[in-house]
């Protein structure tokens, strides 16, 4: 028996075709989420699967490391990836991006951000992006066809790269991030208890 | 006039600069990616008292693009430079930048926007994107190439392609009525 098997894919002639119809086995039409659902994939208790190198590594003017993720039901897969520029250090991002399996692309849920700077921000007092950020995905972004993380806010409870990987390691609930980083391990300061933000 | 001014001037108003090292101030302008980040401007002193200034990504392009895909093979690479010579901007350990006039700034704040946009679009190269396309791209070249009389039973040859559904493979196409006839 040959090792190789052809893969079919059934499609009806071009003026027929339809966004579903087109390729069976990819689906052209993006996936529908609720925020729930978004909320519980960020939020359920996931483990390492391919663990990230021990430092970030240096390449093309970013410093940057990855690493794979799995729910620990071990159904959902994740990305997470932890990216600093080299000439801006201030400028990072750490973001969990969902692994549908079923082909329908990758949906980045969470990207925290350090202060980069942008447009509105010069106009609008409010605007995000001059201070520590997080953008978090949302369904009326999918819905409206919108990247799904559009949207951000402020965030108060990191002001450095190393609080900011706390925080998502926290808050995407990775259940054995102490075997992993460095950071985690060696416990987190009580500032947050000692001094609250007015 | 400085520089700055001209620029403010030439964007309507609608431009603000902020310090972000010495010698290196942010444009803060009306350019977005998709994801309502702005897109990283930054202009460098050249610090050789001409009239020059640089404008930089200070690596920001990349390293952006790298949140969905990367710079991880010969194609995409090739298509890289591609973008940056066609749109004459150069880059250095992954920093793209563009040496302009100050009077020019805004035409060619406008031409560096641009092609970090093109590079951004790179994230569509992914393999789910390009999967996609592939399944695509290979039903249509099996449909042109086709004579229709080999692609349609014998029962439909007369009848609209409605009902006719078709079924390929990597090694041969063969032809699958499903109408009621």
């Amino acid at each position: 028996m040959s090792a190789f098997v052809a893969r079919s894919v059934e499609y009806v002639p071009v003026a027929k075709r339809t966004s579903q119809s087109r390729n069976r086995g990819v689906p052209a039409e993006p996936r529908r989420y609720t925020q729930d659902e978004i909320d519980n994939l960020i939020g359920c208790a996931k483990v390492v699967s391919e663990p990230p190198k021990r430092d970030l590594k240096l390449d093309r003017g970013h410093y940057g490391n990855d690493m794979r993720l799995e729910s620990a039901d071990g159904k959902p897969e994740f990305r997470a990836f932890m990216r600093r520029n080299e000439d801006l250090p201030e400028n990072f991002s750490i973001g969990l991006v969902f692994l549908p399996k079923d082909g329908t692309g990758e949906i980045l849920l969470l990207r925290c951000n350090g202060p980069h700077g942008g447009y509105n921000d010069s106009f609008d007092p409010e605007h995000p992006h001059w201070g520590f950020h997080v953008h978090r995905a949302s369904a009326a972004m999918i819905e409206a066809g919108q990247r799904p993380e559009r949207t951000a806010t402020v965030n108060q409870d990191f002001a450095s790269y190393e609080e900011a990987l706390q925080y998502f390691l926290r808050t995407t609930n990775v259940t054995d991030a102490r075997l992993h980083f460095a950071v985690i391990a060696q416990g987190t300061l009580p500032f947050a208890a000692q001094e609250p933000i007015p | 006039m400085t520089g700055m001014e001209l620029l403010k001037q030439q964007f309507n108003g609608h431009v603000a600069f902020r310090e972000r090292r010495p010698g290196v101030v942010q444009v803060l302008a009306p350019l977005f990616h998709e994801d309502g980040d702005m897109v990283d401007i930054f202009l460098d002193e050249t610090g050789d008292g001409s009239n020059r200034v640089r404008i930089s990504d200070h690596g920001m392009t990349l390293m952006r693009l790298t949140y969905h895909d990367n710079l991880d093979t010969e194609n995409k690479v090739r298509i890289f430079n591609r973008i940056l010579v066609e749109n004459r901007i150069a880059e250095q350990d992954g920093r793209l930048f563009l040496d302009a006039e100050l009077g020019a700034l805004y035409p060619a704040i406008l031409q560096f926007a641009q092609t970090v946009a093109k590079v951004s679009s790179m994230q569509f190269f992914r393999r789910e994107a390009i999967q996609s396309l592939f399944y695509e791209q290979l039903a249509e070249f099996i449909e042109e190439r086709s004579p229709r009389s080999a692609r349609a039973p014998a029962c439909c040859r007369s009848r609209t392609m409605t009902n006719t559904r078709w079924t390929t493979s990597w090694t041969r196409v063969r032809a699958r009525c499903t109408c009621s006839a």
